[in-house]
């Protein structure tokens, strides 16, 4: 019963991506450029979401004739495994007819895929080529984990590590409730 | 993502991010992260958003305590901030006038602040500080309750985009004189607003946001792009209205010429149709592709004229949404068709219209009129909805035996007859 909400509840996902592959196959003209990822893996991207990258406008802007060169814009500090969870992202996110929901369904899914090492790796690439959107749902999802939580909770969580002794954490607890904020 | 725990990975990313990430949490947990580890002490205390509310200090029903709590911890955040601070936003009903609110504007002044968004009180206004007008780097300013005097000696705000007033007591003249001394300014909204006249001289505004009780505006605004006005009318006002001599439509929109949004709210189309008869629009807007007027009175000719005046000098106009003022005709309402004849008689048509929305249509015949004006002159119209006011069947069917009748200039308009 449970597998089955789950399959039906990811279907509107498997007909974006299919609608997506039907698109790509009926829009041929669309312009693309050549990008090239730090482990040297090239990738031809719709010009469209591309040009989205800060990284690839500035690139663009200094040395304009690549974009119709043959010659890839080079990534040097994002490898192929962040760049192909970018464009999975941005071209869901660039489909004319997502919803809402679809959106919202994706991007659950998007995070929960990522593990946390992962998700630094995707933060630093996103952070690098300056893809706004991304870095932003990326930087809220680890803000929101934060939120609210006790000390101990976001330590275990991040594996920091509390190299306070315990007389300095409670000195510095009694020290920050200055003004009232609250340890859990 | 999973939930098992590997190495720090968080805490050695760049500040950027880690502040990315810290500014989105409310100010309380940013500080909070100081306790995790000595690499997180201070990391929040450079973040440069400073965002303060209700919520940021514990609640307390004792309203005493609550406001000291919250003077306490904003004093304590802005005296272990370390930089710059490119933002500081405090919103909250629960603190009044102190001085202490004095020497953080004063304080933020020195530190090139250029976000600056103020909201407290609820009962008392907020007399706001001559050193406001020190911040001279400000891009963005909003205030909300507050009292505004300019000082003598403000020169202005040379790096000001963006300036929001909401129910601010502040003098006409003192409204003009701020906004004509922010030459960058590219947006504004004056909202909540008693200032019966108003001049507003700003040669790089784009967007205006107009709420409130108005007299006379005039618009010396070359550059604007969109406008959204909501008017509210007193007996004062009406009064003045009926001895008024002025075209307001010529005062308000007669140097706009880049328009292309305009939205019109309440009493807005009955504050353009004062002395529309008069005169011809002395102008042609050839942005604007997208008109909202709501609640317009569909009794009143001139009303109507302020429309169709609007939409026969807007040549590349694609979207037109109006809304009737609700109620359905009680009795057989006698109108003015040497009006109809008159206005039909130009033969100017509505090359780009594509999309009309009519909502709370109450099936008077001028609204009829007019449904047949647009769809015998919108040669490209693809749909065309009408939603009335109430479902009453009888009045619905009667509005629909008019709709077929309608001659259409364009053969693929869909007209769509909806209840909302």
């Amino acid at each position: 019963m449970a597998e089955e909400t789950e399959s039906t509840k990811t279907e509107p996902l498997k007909t974006a991506e299919e609608e997506f592959k039907k698109l790509e196959i009926t829009e041929e003209e669309e312009s693309e450029l050549k990008l090239e990822t730090s482990d040297h893996v090239t990738f031809m991207v719709e010009a469209s979401i591309a040009m989205k990258f800060g990284a690839v406008q500035q690139y663009l802007e200094v040395s304009p004739a690549a974009s119709a060169s043959a010659t890839a814009i080079p990534l040097h500090n994002v490898a192929s495994r962040e760049l192909i969870l970018i464009l999975e992202y941005y071209r869901m996110h660039d489909w004319v007819d997502a919803g809402e929901r679809d959106l919202k369904e994706f991007d659950e899914r998007f995070l929960k895929d990522l593990n946390y090492e992962e998700l630094k790796e995707l933060l630093l690439a996103a952070n690098y080529l300056n893809v706004e959107k991304l870095f932003n749902f990326l930087t809220k999802s680890i803000a929101n984990i934060i939120r609210n939580k006790d000390v101990e909770f976001v330590r275990t969580f991040f594996g920091i590590d509390n190299d306070y002794t315990p007389e300095e954490e409670a000195a510095y607890r009694e020290e920050n409730a200055w003004a009232g904020v609250k340890f859990v | 993502m999973s939930d098992v725990m590997g190495p720090d990975l968080i805490s050695d990313l760049p500040q950027s991010i880690i502040e990315s990430i810290l500014i989105q949490l409310p100010i309380s947990d940013a500080v909070r992260t100081s306790i995790l580890s000595s690499k997180w002490r201070y990391k929040w205390a450079s973040i440069t958003q400073l965002v303060f509310d209700d919520n940021c200090v514990p609640f307390s029903y004792d309203k005493e305590v609550f406001e000291k709590s919250i003077v306490k911890f904003i004093t304590r955040v802005l005296f272990l901030h370390q930089g710059p601070i490119h933002k500081f936003q405090i919103k909250t009903t629960r603190l009044q006038s102190c001085p202490e609110i004095d020497q953080w504007i004063l304080f933020l002044s020195r530190n090139d602040i250029k976000e600056l968004v103020i909201g407290l009180g609820d009962v008392e206004f907020f007399r706001i500080p001559s050193s406001l007008f020190n911040c001279r780097k400000l891009v963005q300013l909003e205030l909300a309750r507050c009292e505004v005097d300019l000082p003598h000696s403000f020169k202005g705000f040379m790096c000001l985009r963006s300036l929001n007033l909401h129910q601010v007591l502040i003098s006409p003249d003192a409204v003009e004189s701020l906004i004509s001394r922010c030459p960058l300014l590219e947006s504004l909204s004056v909202t909540y607003s008693d200032n019966l006249d108003l001049t507003i001289r700003a040669p790089n505004l784009k967007y205006l946001n107009l709420e409130g009780e108005f007299k006379d505006i005039c618009l010396d605004t070359p550059l604007l792009i969109e406008i959204s006005f909501a008017m509210y009318m007193t007996d004062d006002i009406a009064e003045h209205f009926e001895q008024s001599s002025n075209c307001n439509f010529v005062e308000f929109l007669g140097s706009v010429p880049n328009l292309e949004k305009l939205v019109g709210l309440i009493y807005f189309t009955k504050y353009l149709s004062i002395g529309i008869d008069s005169v011809r629009l002395p102008i042609m807007y050839n942005n604007l592709e997208n008109i909202e007027l709501y609640q317009v009175n569909f009794e009143d000719t001139k009303e109507i004229l302020v429309i169709i005046r609007l939409i026969t000098s807007s040549p590349n106009l694609k979207q037109l949404l109006i809304s009737g003022s609700s109620n359905i005709p009680v009795v057989v309402d006698t109108p003015d068709m040497g009006f109809w004849e008159k206005e039909c008689l130009s033969d100017s048509t509505l090359n780009k219209l594509q999309i009309v929305k009519l909502s709370e249509m109450g099936g008077w015949i001028n609204e009829i009129e007019f449904i047949k004006y647009l769809l015998g002159r919108s040669p490209v119209l693809e749909t065309f909805s009408i939603f009335p006011c109430v479902f009453d069947m009888e009045n619905n069917l009667k509005i629909l035996i008019e709709l077929v009748k309608c001659r259409r200039a364009s053969a693929r308009a869909e007209v769509v007859f909806l209840h909302e």
